[in-house]
């Protein structure tokens, strides 16, 4: 074999087989992000942010392997084994880089397919097209040639992955530059400014790529004397600081304060970096929570500053376990008797401290904020406590993160991620599954517990999988425990039995839909669009209520509906009537236009044009009444339950006896005085909307899980009593309970029984607990008698079945079969 | 014939120290060559000048006929190099590194190499993490020794070793020198050093004290005990070519270790007024090298007495 193929293919392998662990943790880190914004149903958090995780992949990899395949190697020492091999040093440099940038191809892969896979494969910034594609990899090549270099010139990797930021910047900054230059008062399209990106981005790759080449194969070359240029002949080396503070002439007197001076020592300027970006993005932070006041670039400055701020509290937290914290470097206080828990407070204290002055950073910022009159304010700030707390998770996360991940660069990218991840899942359990307080205060201080228990193992250097199996341990009790009394309490919510459900379900198989319902359709109405393009001293009220006819016709538009010779509104073929789909607005509407004529014809009954407009809304909302029936929506038969009340009231009204032996009058009460029909119509809706909710067609899946409803019912207006993430694992032992509740309800009154108990366990389920039976809709006092409008009644399904209506009903249509002979 | 390692005038300045101060000599094909040194007299800066990692600040070094500065390549091609802690990849199996490595040399390494691990009993399965120090010291040497180097240059290479394989690595060394390979080994086992070296260089303070043949080295090096009738009596001035390494005063007697010390010196230091006895013992290495490093043969004089005595104490007292 040609030895330059052999050198090749063994070096390959080598760096290939370095990059594995990094591609695998990044994966993981993906799938744990899936599972837990599934785990969580956050649909819309999902849709909002779910395009960032596949990204993830790539600007991660990106980010890290220069760290892996060079900064890991110098400080392991194995690059020096390595180069005294005879390998030219270009080639190592090149092969390093060819294999990183095969590896970020290969992320794009997995970043694609888990974007195909999660439903959402469009990057941050689609709008753009082919251009912001092509701008992702492009930045995402030169922030891999950008590390590349970092971690080639500098010696410290975790300094390399700080300076990494600013770099991975550039070209954000090389075209704002180009815009405030060439570009002032022109409109930059999203396409435009992605294509400048992407050449940017282009020429960063050429320059970053050259310059890491050049440095590669610098460190790689014989060292060059270091006196030649800066020894202490040359003019500056009396201007340079001493490479060490001196040390005090006596050893300090408590092991602390040496662990605590070996912890500022051991890095200062990476130290001083970290707690100056902390400290930043704590003021930050206080300004951006008390002020809305957000002027573009000052508004972008302090995002940028708050979000660096968080990551210097996650980076301060991986600084614990790696440099002079790593297992090696510890290993030396466990050779001179350096207790665990000492070591480990060592460690720490820093940190901590770090913590309690970002905390008064934030409250000074605040402070000062809410003392300038001039600045909005929002309505929630915020407590120290809180911010607080904050900053403790993504510390305590991120230094757990660094004792398991012992790869600093692995641990680097990955602790922010999962302090940020740790931190939403402790809020949403907070907020969405009412964690209590105590039990979040726990989970607080878990990675922190776990850390500390695996002290001695960590300092002695020991097998490695304790310390994993610790790790393990402490995600699973930190991801299960705050969520525990919430699984406890949604596991014992009460149902209905299997074989109830198998009766459901076998009830509602037997039924057949009538079809997609008709939706209402609404003519404008001029009266209103007026309003709301002039000014109301423009409008003659009188003179243009005068010239409206408020007839049917004129208002509605509902499919095959439509006025026949006499003006009056019905089927075109009433022997195929589509069922109608309910639209409250357009129903309240048209009870209102019915009322006026009601009103009219009461106030003169000798009218006879009100009596023929009245005749031709009773005729309209008795032909809607029929079809709403029809349909296969809960929803509708609520909707149907209004249209009916209204034509019972009106048809029942002493002073409008003399129109009950009208036409229209007797259709309208024909339908009226069909109860059995009613609770056919009711029963079937019920069962048809229960089976469309358990068992959605295959088209309708989507949009009935986007819209959220139920038998037509907004679900999102249910239940709201109940935690958010409750409500997801309960909704459906809800929905069968009410469906149960219904069905029984519509059972009890067909056989004459008391529907009592039913309506009770509708108003156990439906009304927030706080409101006793007596006061609910669901009660006898508080029954709606007349036409409603409210949301409280539309939210209240079942809440007019068999009620005194009905009996009003029965009573009228017996009455009038009596006058009929 | 031609030398495989010259070293001319080297130079090497740190921050501070210097390393090297004017280095030179030369190594002749077949020998096995060991340079001695306390910790920091630049032992190491050597060797990495010499593998072609560092560049000197002056001065000339040549490794088989090459300049290590300028064709490192070439020269970690023929040289096998083990440095005092290697750092071996430590994800990859015994089996794994050896593969690795010889990709980058000629064929016949693996072989070699999987013949000397196993000689080794070291199996080709196992991580190099989970090695013993020694093994790895064993994994090491075998991946410098596989490609049978002209030149082989070892950083303490014993180090971590047990005495059974110790012995045999140090024969070893000595089959190698020859067979004519040249070995160049730096070390504190003197007395390894003086079981297998042919040739001693004892570095000091960056600067080669000596450069001599084993032999030759302990048979002119000689320690004079001269037994004086008052400590105050001055004794002959020793001429050249004879060369005092360390001179003390112990009561009534003068110890001295001199270089190139003939029977005339002796005759006219025994003849010298006040002088009641001369007389020569022959020194061993350890002690040779302890005299060219220390400057005496003595235990220090400055260790503490007194047990109750805190290195504080000490401490304020030497700075007062």
């Amino acid at each position: 074999m040609n030895p330059m193929s052999s050198s090749l293919r063994g070096l390959a392998w080598k760096e290939t087989r370095q990059v594995v662990p990094l591609v695998i943790m990044l994966l993981g880190v993906a799938v744990l992000l899936f599972v837990l914004w599934s785990t969580m149903s956050a649909a819309q958090t999902m849709a909002n942010f779910g395009h960032y995780i596949p990204l993830v992949l790539p600007a991660l990899f990106a980010a890290g392997v220069g760290a892996i395949l060079v900064g890991q190697e110098k400080e392991n020492r194995t690059m020096d084994w390595c180069s005294s091999l005879p390998i030219s040093p270009s080639l190592i440099v090149l092969v390093k880089l060819a294999v990183a940038i095969i590896g970020l191809l290969v992320m794009w892969v997995c970043c694609a397919l888990i974007g195909s896979l999660a439903g959402n494969s469009r990057l941050p910034g689609h709008e753009a097209g082919v251009a912001n594609s092509l701008y992702w990899f492009t930045h995402s090549i030169f922030i891999l040639c950008c590390g590349f270099y970092t971690a080639w010139r500098m010696k410290n990797t975790f300094a390399s992955l700080i300076v990494l930021i600013p770099l991975a910047a550039l070209p954000y900054l090389a075209t704002s530059i180009y815009y405030s230059l060439f570009m002032t008062g022109r409109h930059v399209s999203l396409q435009e400014s992605a294509w400048l990106l992407t050449l940017a981005s282009a020429i960063g790759i050429i320059v970053m790529a050259w310059m890491g080449y050049r440095a590669g194969i610098r460190d790689l070359s014989p060292a060059r004397p270091e006196l030649e240029a800066t020894g202490p002949g040359h003019w500056l080396a009396a201007w340079r600081p001493a490479h060490s503070l001196p040390v005090p002439e006596t050893p300090f007197r408590y092991p602390l304060s040496s662990l605590i001076w070996q912890s500022i020592h051991h890095n200062r300027m990476t130290l001083t970096l970290l707690i100056l970006a902390m400290l930043s993005g704590a003021f930050a932070f206080g300004y951006m929570a008390v002020s809305s006041q957000s002027s573009d670039e000052f508004g972008m400055v302090m995002v940028c500053t708050f979000v660096a701020g968080a990551i210097a509290t996650s980076w301060l937290g991986v600084f614990v376990f790696h440099g002079d914290g790593s297992a090696s470097r510890l290993r030396f206080l466990a050779d001179r008797g350096v207790s665990p828990t000492r070591a480990w407070i060592g460690r720490h204290l820093i940190g901590l401290s770090a913590i309690a002055v970002a905390m008064i950073a934030f409250l000074i910022s605040s402070f000062l904020t809410l003392r300038n009159p001039a600045d909005n304010r929002v309505d929630v700030v915020p407590s120290m406590a809180m911010v607080g707390a904050g900053l403790w998770v993504i510390y305590a996360v991120s230094q757990a993160t660094s004792q398991w991940i012992r790869i600093l660069a692995a641990s680097a990218f990955i602790a922010p991620i999962l302090s940020g991840v740790a931190l939403y899942w402790l809020g949403a359990a907070a907020i969405s599954s009412n964690a209590p307080f105590w039990l979040l205060a726990v989970c607080c201080l878990l990675p922190m517990l776990a850390t500390w228990l695996m002290m001695r193992r960590f300092m002695d250097n020991s097998a490695k999988w304790p310390i994993w199996a610790c790790g393990v341990v402490t995600t699973v009790l930190f991801l299960v425990l705050p969520i525990l009394p919430f699984a406890i309490d949604v596991a014992s919510f009460p149902g209905i039995t299997p074989s109830a459900r198998a009766s459901l379900a076998a009830n509602s198989k037997k039924l057949s839909s009538t079809g997609n319902a008709q939706p209402m359709m609404r003519a404008s109405v001029p009266l209103e669009y007026l309003q709301q393009t002039q000014h109301k001293t423009d409008i003659n009220l009188t003179e243009l209520v005068a010239s409206q006819r408020f007839l049917p016709e004129d208002y509605l538009e509902i499919g095959d509906i439509a006025p026949d010779d006499t003006g009056v509104l019905r089927a075109s073929n009433p022997d195929n009537r589509r069922p109608l789909r309910a639209d409250r607005y357009i129903l309240s509407r048209s009870i209102e236009f019915a009322n006026y004529f009601r009103y009219l014809v009461t106030q003169n009954p000798e009218d006879s044009d009100a009596v023929e407009s009245l005749g031709k809304w009773i005729d309209a909302l008795t032909e809607i009444a029929v079809r709403l029936r029809r349909s296969d929506r809960w929803y509708d038969q609520h909707a149907a339950d209004n249209v009916e009340i209204w034509l019972t009231q009106t048809l029942s009204r002493q002073d409008l006896m003399e129109l009950r032996s009208r036409d229209f009058s007797q259709r309208a009460i024909a339908v009226l005085a069909d109860q059995a029909g009613r609770s056919a119509a009711r029963r079937r809706a019920v069962l048809l909307s229960w089976r469309r909710e358990m068992d959605p067609p295959p088209m309708e899946h989507d949009r009935a899980k986007d819209l959220d409803m139920f038998g037509g019912f907004r679900e999102n207006d249910w239940f709201l009593w109940y935690p958010q993430e409750k409500v997801h694992w309960i909704q459906d032992r809800l929905l069968d309970r009410l469906c149960v509740a219904a069905l029984q309800l519509i059972d009890a009154a067909e056989n004459g029984q008391d529907t009592l108990p039913m309506r009770r366990e509708l108003h156990e389920l439906m009304d927030d607990p706080s409101i006793p039976f007596a006061n609910s809709w669901y009660g006898e006092r508080l029954q709606p008698r007349g036409v409603s409008y409210g949301n409280q009644f539309w939210n209240s399904p079942a809440v007019r079945w068999y009620r005194d209506w009905e009996n009003q009903a029965k009573e009228l249509a017996s009455s009038s079969e009596s006058e009929e002979p | 014939m031609t030398s495989v390692i010259t070293a001319e005038q080297l130079t090497m300045r740190f921050r501070g120290c210097d390393a090297l101060r004017g280095v030179d000599f030369t190594i002749e094909p077949g020998s096995v060559f060991a340079l001695l040194g306390e910790n920091g007299a630049g032992k190491t800066t050597m060797i990495r000048i010499m593998t072609g990692f560092q560049k000197p600040t002056s001065g000339q070094c040549t490794v088989c006929g090459l300049d290590p500065t300028r064709h490192p390549l070439e020269v970690r091609r023929r040289v096998g190099y083990v440095s005092d802690s290697p750092a071996l990849y430590d994800w990859m199996s015994v089996g794994e590194i050896g593969w690795f490595t010889a990709s980058f040399f000629p064929k016949g390494f693996l072989e070699y190499y999987r013949e000397s691990i196993r000689r080794y009993e070291i199996p080709e399965d196992r991580k190099i993490r989970h090695l013993s120090k020694g093994q790895r010291a064993k994994v090491a040497l075998s991946l410098a020794l596989a490609h049978d180097p002209e030149l082989l240059i070892l950083d303490e290479p014993t180090s971590g070793l047990d005495p059974m394989v110790r012995r045999d690595f140090l024969e070893s060394m000595i089959d190698r020198a020859a067979s004519g390979r040249t070995v160049f080994l730096s070390s504190h086992q003197i007395s390894e050093v003086e079981r297998v070296a042919d040739t001693i260089a004892i570095l000091h303070e960056g600067k080669l004290r000596i450069v001599a043949p084993l032999n030759e080295l302990k048979q002119s090096m000689t320690e004079l005990t001269v037994s004086l009738d008052d400590p105050l009596v001055a004794i002959p001035t020793i001429d050249t070519p004879a060369e005092v390494m360390c001179d003390e005063l112990l009561g009534r007697q003068r110890r001295l270790v001199v270089r190139d010390f003939t029977p005339e010196m002796h005759t006219k230091l025994a003849s010298a007024t006040g002088v009641t006895g001369v007389s020569e013992r022959p020194l061993s290495l350890e002690e040779i090298f302890i005299a060219c490093t220390k400057g005496s043969l003595s235990r220090p004089a400055s260790a503490p007495e007194s047990a109750d005595e805190t290195p504080q104490e000490t401490a304020m007292e030497a700075a007062s």
